[in-house]
């Protein structure tokens, strides 16, 4: 369980986070939406610990001091992969402390459970975007994280190859029982992978909303034209206009 | 027609053409021999001049202040990207980039005396120049997703550095690699030709012009540009193969 409690940030004179509440449940995926410049990345980072909060906190059900394990997913996945490693090596890269032959069996599984077997003596730029960012997504996995976090992981790619790489994320995370934390620009992105989505307002930022998705699970990428999906989107559309302002 | 083929023909038709200037004498042909006394000259000065002695020398001079001036170039280059003063110190490599190396020549012959040490040293300092202008380039411009992904796996400074900006730097460093090659052997080639020595390709250029013996002057001119070539596509083969990424 992660709980953010008055989450405040500014940079320089401008207040970007102003007292920002919600919580991520065991095994729950949350999904930010909000206006370009409302702070959904910045969050994101304070959350992976990239960032430091002015205000307010970031509770865990860890006890002490000890932090949680985040793994950070990015939207330019061509940056954020070694062009230099190939596929296999660019997951082991965030192994560490740990024997040879156990590294070489968690990357055996991480790639079988990504149906990238095939490609793992590739680099990232023989490959797709879509597989690319499972790549990332396995880099992910392998740091062995807490929690996900997922900044607009299928905004650089084409419309289908986004759909198609929704569809694998979900199955996923269905599998490894992990919380995840997504900001998204795409209501349908929200719709169809959260549980939960945050509405965020322009800066200073607050939280306006904040929606229970009751979308069917398991999940199909069909069930987007469904009736209780687009019940959904009505509410999410409810506030576009404070979006676009 | 293959590639070959079309090669083939664009030679022909250049020995033909050149051919057909040195016999026509506008210039005499003592100046401007035409293409078959070259070829006889190439295979003389292998045979009686012993030129292979000098191609060695050339290029044992020019691999030496290469290897020594690029390992200075990266580990200066590294350190300016990292500096708070990258911007001052910038500013007098750039300067000192802008003297011509030739102009230098007297200077690093006080220096360093006639004898090699003067001719490495000046392949030195114009290939160190180069490779720390490209080296801080690359330092300057790593990636900020990939700093932050090393952030994320929670690398220690050191790990950052070797695991991340030092492979990333690599293209631009290689950039500047390839510059000091070609830079590597003018500067070379024209310290032999003016600072004395007793051996080098330089050196023979100068002697068969003293001498008039144009065919065989033109034909180490010749040579000395497949040198060139010849490093030059080795490295950038050398390059494809290690930094496999680049241009991707």
């Amino acid at each position: 369980m992660l709980k953010i409690i008055n989450a405040t940030k500014s940079f320089g004179q401008t207040k970007i986070l102003d007292g920002i509440n919600f919580e991520i449940a065991d095994n729950e995926i949350v999904a930010i939406v909000g206006p370009n410049g409302c702070g959904k990345s910045t969050l994101l980072k304070i959350i992976a610990g990239l960032e430091k909060l002015d205000n307010g906190e970031i509770k865990t059900s860890k006890a002490g001091d000890e932090e949680i394990k985040t793994s950070l997913i990015f939207q330019d996945h061509r940056a954020s992969l070694f062009p230099w490693k190939t596929i296999r090596g660019n997951i082991e890269f965030a192994i560490t402390k740990m024997s040879n032959q156990d590294k070489k069996e968690k990357v055996d599984q991480i790639l079988s459970k990504l149906n990238l077997a095939k490609h793992q003596n590739k680099f990232p730029y023989q490959l797709s975007g879509g597989m690319s960012q499972l790549v990332a997504f396995g880099r992910a996995i392998a740091q062995d994280p807490d929690i996900f976090l997922f900044d607009e992981p299928f905004s650089a790619m084409d419309y289908h190859a986004g759909l198609k790489l929704q569809q694998q994320f979900i199955d996923l995370m269905s599998l490894l029982q992990k919380p995840a934390c997504i900001v998204t620009h795409s209501f349908d992105e929200a719709i169809f992978l959260a549980d939960k989505i945050i509405i965020l307002s322009t800066p200073p930022t607050k939280v306006i909303q904040i929606l229970e998705n009751n979308l069917e699970k398991p999940r199909k990428i069909e069930m987007l034209g469904n009736a209780q999906a687009q019940e959904i989107k009505e509410v999410l559309f409810s506030n576009i206009n404070s979006f676009l302002s | 027609m293959s590639n070959f083929t079309k090669q083939l023909l664009i030679i022909l038709t250049l020995s033909w053409g050149w051919f057909l200037l040195s016999s026509s004498n506008i210039f005499p042909a003592l100046l401007f021999p035409p293409p078959q006394e070259i070829i006889k000259s190439l295979y003389k000065i292998f045979a009686e001049d012993k030129i292979i002695y000098d191609i060695y020398l050339t290029v044992i001079r020019m691999i030496g202040g290469l290897t020594v001036g690029v390992i200075i170039g990266i580990v200066l280059g590294v350190i300016i990207g990292f500096s708070s003063l990258d911007k001052q110190i910038t500013f007098w490599v750039d300067f000192l980039r802008s003297i011509p190396g030739a102009a230098l020549f007297p200077a690093f012959m006080l220096l360093f005396g006639l004898g090699e040490l003067a001719k490495i040293s000046l392949v030195i300092f114009a290939t160190v120049l180069i490779v720390i202008v490209n080296t801080t380039c690359g330092i300057k411009n790593i990636n900020k997703t990939r700093l932050m992904v090393a952030q994320t796996l929670k690398f220690t400074k050191w790990q950052t550095f070797y695991k991340i900006i030092l492979p990333e730097s690599l293209p631009y460093v290689s950039v500047g690699i390839r510059h000091a090659i070609s830079y590597s052997l003018i500067m070379v080639v024209v310290a032999e030709m003016f600072m004395g020595t007793q051996y080098g390709l330089g050196k023979r250029i100068v002697d068969f012009h003293l001498t008039y013996e144009t065919g065989k002057m033109y034909s180490v001119i010749i040579l000395t540009g497949m040198i060139g070539y010849l490093v030059n596509h080795f490295y950038i083969f050398f390059e494809s193969k290690k930094i496999h990424w680049l241009g991707k």
